[in-house]
């Protein structure tokens, strides 16, 4: 590793440590609505899909059934038979 | 959601919402999602009658992964992600889920905040680490018997180095004290 990207680590850590020690916890929501209403405003479009109808969460939703798939096939593999 | 209450709970089918509004549940910060996720216990039921009821309210469905994920949409109300639950362990932490009012008049299920984290460790996307990350600096006491089970029952994945990965560069950044506090 170079001085120079040496010292831009260190720049980042000192950076990620300032912002965390200076991070304000948003309290608490009183309900689960307010929550939601939370996500609203942040952005009017929130849970209102996405233009792309295979868009969203789906990678993650599929990485997740890969996953699972894997983990059932090789636990079927174990079993004795 | 009040439409897939009644599609759902009077059949009889146990879910929980899960996903970045179930995350949104455990973390200090919240964030935003293009969609809601839905865990579901189909129990004997038929996914086609599902589909049925919420057709005739209005809402468009796709399977998109066979058996395994329903993509439900409206025009107005929005888009779900409806999960069926393939194994114990999902249909365990349907049943565990906690119950929490929305309104005065509807209330539903949350998944646990160890199933949150336990179902992100599987995805294992960047973005899935960063929100298991997230959810461990606002509530890093969350039960760690029942994640240990699971985590011994899925060897496989590595689940437990997964976690142990995040929380470690989470402390090294100065985001949480310990690893593996309670």
């Amino acid at each position: 590793m170079t001085d120079r990207q040496q010292r831009a680590i260190a720049h980042f850590e000192r950076l990620g440590r300032a912002l965390a020690e200076t991070h304000v916890p948003e309290p608490p929501p009183g309900s689960f609505r307010e929550l939601v209403d939370r996500m609203c405003a942040l952005d009017p479009n929130c849970g209102m899909g996405t233009e792309d109808p295979l868009g969203g969460d789906l990678a993650s939703h599929l990485a997740y059934l890969r996953n699972r798939k894997t983990l059932m096939d090789r636990r079927q593999d174990h079993s004795p038979s | 959601m009040r439409d897939l209450a009644d599609a759902l709970d009077g059949r009889g089918i146990d879910w929980a919402v899960a996903g970045a509004v179930a995350a949104n549940n455990y973390r200090d910060e919240t964030r935003t999602t293009t969609d809601l996720d839905v865990m579901l216990a189909l129990a004997g039921n038929d996914l086609a009658e599902v589909e049925d009821a919420l057709h005739q309210c209005g809402w468009i469905t796709t399977a998109v992964a066979e058996d395994f994920l329903l993509r439900v949409e409206h025009a107005v109300a929005g888009r779900l992600d409806l999960m069926v639950s393939g194994t114990d362990y999902e249909t365990g932490a349907i049943a565990r889920a906690h119950k929490v009012g929305y309104d005065e008049h509807l209330a539903f299920k949350v998944l646990a905040v160890e199933d949150v984290v336990i179902l992100k460790l599987i995805a294992d996307r960047l973005r899935d680490g960063a929100d298991v990350e997230s959810i461990l600096v606002a509530r890093p006491d969350f039960d760690r018997e029942y994640m240990e089970r699971w985590f011994e029952e899925f060897g496989d994945l590595n689940l437990r180095e997964r976690l142990r990965r995040i929380e470690t560069n989470a402390m090294e950044r100065g985001l949480l004290r310990k690893v593996g506090c309670r």
